[in-house]
């Protein structure tokens, strides 16, 4: 749920659906189809449908609203998996569905940990095919970069690196099931 | 068979990507891998001393889809990366990869290519030869 002024604030609708209620509960608008009687009114109550992202049917991972970004980049990833063997011409290999569902649940977790832990959302990431089956998962922007490394083989560790452009680096592997999260966030959080 | 020769540190290695690789005009890091198994395992680049950028980009499947960029030896070698020329002689036609022919201008890259930081690195140190984009002729 959040609160905004219409006269102040821009707001980017969820694809997902919403509907605009005024403060008094008078329903004016839902998906973009006008109802009921139109009124002066500066500040409304906006309820959002979490985002979902589905796979053959089966919802795969499931967001908080204000996560739109991230959900519409994960969206996006689908077509690693539409990937087919020796895709680039050069031998590359078919990107496994395991893959790619650890490579997102583990994106999802960490920006709703990081949430949950600082309100902040994080950056959204690009969800990327990686060598050799894996997925990578790289944040870029002018003042840091971290790349992520999810394997093939989910039994491996991720790895990553992260730096400033400069001296402050980051880099190591964990389990991306089960890790210190902190860790990432260090980077995220400090440049 | 043409002999290996020493690539000096200011030479360019030429390295084709296809277009699926590129995101945005971003090129995405995981597109640095080496290809091939045991003494043949490396990431294959082209010696300008040998080749052009436009002969890199002809020597695979579908060239059209694909770019150039370039490394500087040098740049490579302080990555700690090895870089290796690997000429071959191809006798006879490959039946499913006809495109690959001789080619004394074959360098191998060796080493941690794939390790995210290196990969980043990789990022930082190429140049553009020709876009994907950019038509054949």
């Amino acid at each position: 749920m959040i609160g905004i002024h219409l006269k102040t604030n821009e707001f980017r609708f969820p694809k997902h659906g919403y509907q605009i209620w005024s403060k008094n509960s008078k329903q004016f608008f839902k998906n973009g189809k006008d109802y009921g009687i139109r009124k002066k009114a500066n500040e409304f109550v906006i309820y959002e449908e979490n985002p979902t992202v589905t796979l053959k049917n089966t919802v795969t991972i499931e967001l908080p609203s204000r996560f739109y970004e991230l959900d519409r980049e994960v969206e996006n990833s689908k077509y690693i998996l539409a990937l087919e063997n020796d895709w680039d011409d050069e031998g590359s290999v078919a990107y496994q569905e395991a893959t790619w569902k650890k490579a997102i649940q583990f994106t999802s977790n960490y920006a709703k940990w990081v949430f949950d832990e600082t309100s902040r959302v994080i950056p959204t990431p690009k969800i990327a095919p990686g060598p050799n089956g894996s997925i990578d998962i790289l944040w870029k922007s002018p003042n840091y970069r971290l790349l992520i490394n999810i394997p093939d083989n989910l039994k491996k560790q991720a790895s990553f690196y992260g730096d400033n452009y400069s001296t402050d680096t980051i880099e190591g592997t964990f389990n991306p099931s089960n890790f210190n999260q902190g860790l990432l966030l260090t980077i995220l959080n400090l440049y | 068979m043409w002999p290996v020769e020493k690539i000096p540190i200011k030479s360019r290695l030429f390295y084709r990507i296809h277009e699926t690789w590129i995101d945005e005009g971003e090129v995405n890091p995981g597109v640095f891998q080496q290809r091939g198994e045991k003494t043949k395992k490396g990431m294959s680049t082209d010696w300008e001393k040998y080749s052009s950028p436009q002969q890199s980009r002809l020597r695979c499947k579908n060239p059209r889809k694909n770019g150039v960029i370039n490394f500087i030896t040098k740049d490579l070698r302080g990555l700690q990366l090895e870089v290796i020329h690997s000429p071959f002689i191809i006798n006879e036609p490959i039946k499913e990869k006809p495109w690959i022919k001789s080619n004394r201008a074959h360098t191998n890259v060796k080493g941690d290519v794939e390790n995210v930081k290196i990969r980043l690195q990789l990022l930082d140190l190429f140049k553009w030869e020709i876009q994907p984009s950019k038509p054949l002729n």
